[in-house]
């Protein structure tokens, strides 16, 4: 994918997480293989328990207890995480990367002044003594664009609106410079014109500051408009990848389709991921061969008992027996 | 927050009130009264009605009840005709030994259950967790007596490094001595409760997502311990520590008892048995006041902590 030849930001090389269920380890999310270049906004879409927290906690590093990364590499700025040791991968995260999550007031500590939050991590890495973290913080809460930031450095987050909330922990993020934003459904507890406006933030702050992210929702109209590429999850796979355009153009898989509403048989105009037919499978017994297949309007036997094949190119790519608009591309 | 302090101040006061009404009532509801439990049920009539003319006790009640007061606002708490001295000079010898005895465990066990509770919040859901819960239970379940004897047994008998009993009056090194066996077997089941609640309210807030945020942004545990759960988790725990202040005074009277400690407790169950009113009456009023006291300053703590108003 990288059009420029130097080394991605982030490069991940199949990637197995697995998680024990009543004494028996299974893989949740398999051959996840993706890379993230300076200043690109990659979308990471999939239906609700397909794996996108599971893969982004594993590039963090934070998967919870019984978790782990059985398979694959993450490198992240040509450093292989999984090598490193515990305190070594955290500094290095503290360093390079800033996540964001879903419901921002959990996010924040109830008890703590914004403020210090804000710039914590980077009076640690720093060593900013207190007049140069306020100013910190006051910077860092004006380039997310809080109102009067001057005035409201010693509020709790409590004291903020939903999308204020955000903005702030975006603002925590950002506080030691990251090359890379993990943004795990940073607006899916946000209302529509809030989600715009932090879509817009983030969109600035990767145009501006050369911020990769790694946005991840299950609200493929989302980032239609500024994401890059497209990453399609199913099942705790890659089903599908592509250049933004490319992919809303001509979607190779029938399950990115059925996610764009492109499918005729669905006619419904405002599509979102629930409104296709059927439950996702549960990752202790996923289907064999195509995992889409129990679901899929175009499925033939094969589906059911071979593997499907990667189709496309380089650039856009898909794993389907019968991809849609391949003739096409 | 002022008309919150305001409105615990005069709760306690309240409560001071009504406590040292109830204990003057309780001592004038003695089977015969005062007189007969001084000089004895075989007393005879003309021996109490004096004793009663002269403590006052022949007069109407709601006279004798303002003498009262005016005698506890004066620190006079009576006399003990059993043990022939008065009651302050009794209990002033005695209080200091039950406050290093009490405090000390008191703060013993706050050490202990904020590291263990961290500890098991951090561990939760591994086997080191479950561990600790085990060991909780088996500690809290432990009675003083077992756990006094237990250590006496390991500490004094096999090992011979500490005395088994009494206290030290030969300078600091002997006092700290002496009570390290009673400070620890107060402490433990203490600690046991204590780090249980704290556990778990520290384990609640290793759940939430502040915490994965602080790890995002590359802190380490121990500062997400020590500034971010910590702070959270420390709140209720406050309030049951000032909860806690009467069980671990009944705690101390039966580790006194254990290790032949004299301290209020054991002046308490002496007093008890000689019927020696006044005393009795003025350590109950002690520990009525102090646990009243000890409320106060728990919630009034976590009042100053509480700054903001949790969102739930
Ligand atoms: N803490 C956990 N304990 C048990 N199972 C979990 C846990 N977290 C995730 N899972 C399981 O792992 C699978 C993937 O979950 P994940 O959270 O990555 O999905 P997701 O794509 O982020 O979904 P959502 O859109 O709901 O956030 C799910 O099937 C879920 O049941
Ligand atoms: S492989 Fe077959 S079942 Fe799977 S998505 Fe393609 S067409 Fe559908
Ligand atoms: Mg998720």
């Amino acid at each position: 994918m990288s059009e420029t030849g130097a080394a991605p930001l982030l490069a991940v090389q199949h990637l197995r997480v697995s998680g024990r269920h009543e004494g028996r380890t299974f893989p949740i999310v398999e051959e996840v293989s993706f890379e993230i270049e300076a200043g690109r906004m990659l979308a990471l879409v999939g239906e609700s328990g397909c794996g996108k927290s599971l893969t982004a906690a594993a590039l963090l590093g934070l998967l919870p207890w019984g978790f782990a990364v059985d398979q694959g590499r993450i490198l992240l700025d040509g450093q292989e995480v999984l090598r490193l040791s515990r305190t070594d991968w955290r500094r290095l995260r503290g360093r390079l990367v800033g996540a964001v999550f879903q419901n921002p007031l959990a996010a924040l500590n109830p008890s703590l002044p914004i403020w210090k939050q804000v710039v914590e991590a980077a009076e640690l890495s720093f060593g900013l003594d207190r007049r140069a973290a306020r100013a910190r913080a006051l910077e860092l809460l004006e380039l997310v664009g809080v109102p009067e930031a001057g005035s409201r450095l010693d509020d709790y987050p409590h004291q903020f609106s939903g999308g204020m909330r955000q903005r702030v922990a975006i603002a925590l993020a950002l506080a030691c410079d990251p090359r890379l934003l993990v943004a795990d459904e940073p607006t899916t507890a946000l209302d529509l014109i809030t989600q715009a406006e932090i879509l817009k933030l983030l969109h600035r702050l990767q145009r501006d500051r050369g911020l990769a992210i790694l946005f991840i929702t299950h609200d493929l109209s989302l980032v239609a408009e500024y994401a890059d590429e497209v990453l399609v999850m199913y099942a705790g796979r890659l089903v599908e990848c592509g250049g933004v355009r490319a992919f809303l153009d001509r979607s190779l898989h029938p399950y990115s389709q059925a996610l764009l509403g492109a499918i005729p048989r669905l006619d419904a105009p405002e599509l979102r991921l629930t409104d296709i037919e059927g439950l996702p499978p549960s990752p202790l017994d996923y289907p064999p061969a195509c995992r889409f297949a129990p679901r899929c309007p175009r499925a033939i036997d094969r589906c059911r008992s071979e593997e499907p094949p990667r189709v496309g190119d380089s650039r856009h790519w898909a794993y389907c027996h019968r991809p849609c608009s391949l003739e096409t591309v | 927050m002022w008309a919150m302090i305001v409105r615990r101040l005069s709760v306690s006061v309240v409560s001071l009130i009504l406590l040292v009404t109830l204990v003057f009532f309780m001592i004038h509801a003695t089977p015969g009264g005062p007189a007969y439990s001084i000089l004895g049920s075989h007393a005879s009539p003309q021996a109490v009605a004096a004793l009663n003319r002269q403590m006052g006790l022949d007069r109407p009640l709601s006279v004798q009840y303002g003498i009262w007061w005016i005698h506890l606002l004066e620190g006079r708490l009576g006399y003990s005709y059993i043990q022939h001295v008065g009651v302050s000079h009794l209990i002033g010898t005695y209080l200091d030994r039950t406050l290093a005895l009490d405090l000390g465990a008191l703060s013993l066990s706050i050490l202990i259950s904020l590291v263990v509770g961290l500890v098991q919040g951090y561990w939760a859901e591994r086997l080191g967790g479950r561990v600790i819960g085990f060991l909780q239970i088996v500690f809290y379940a432990m009675p003083v007596f077992f756990t006094g004897i237990l250590l006496i047994y390991v500490f004094s008998i096999r090992l011979n490094w500490l005395p088994p009993g009494g206290i030290g009056h030969h300078g600091w090194g002997a006092r700290l001595r002496h009570l390290a066996l009673p400070v620890l077997t107060l402490a433990l089941p203490v600690s046991a409760g204590f780090s249980r609640y704290f556990g778990h309210q520290a384990r609640e807030e290793y759940r939430q997502d502040y915490v994965r945020t602080a790890r995002a942004r590359g802190l380490s545990e121990w500062r997400i311990a020590t500034r971010h759960v910590l702070r959270n988790a420390v709140r209720p725990f406050v309030t049951l520590v000032g909860m806690m202040i009467p069980v671990l005074f009944v705690g101390g009277v039966l580790t006194e008892s254990v290790f032949n400690y004299p301290g209020l407790g054991w002046l308490l169950w002496r007093s008890a048995l000689d019927q020696d009113y006044p005393t009795l009456s003025a350590i109950t009023l002690l520990i009525g006041v102090l646990t009243i006291l000890g409320n106060l300053i728990a919630d009034l703590l976590n009042s100053i902590l509480d700054v903001r108003v949790r969102y739930e």
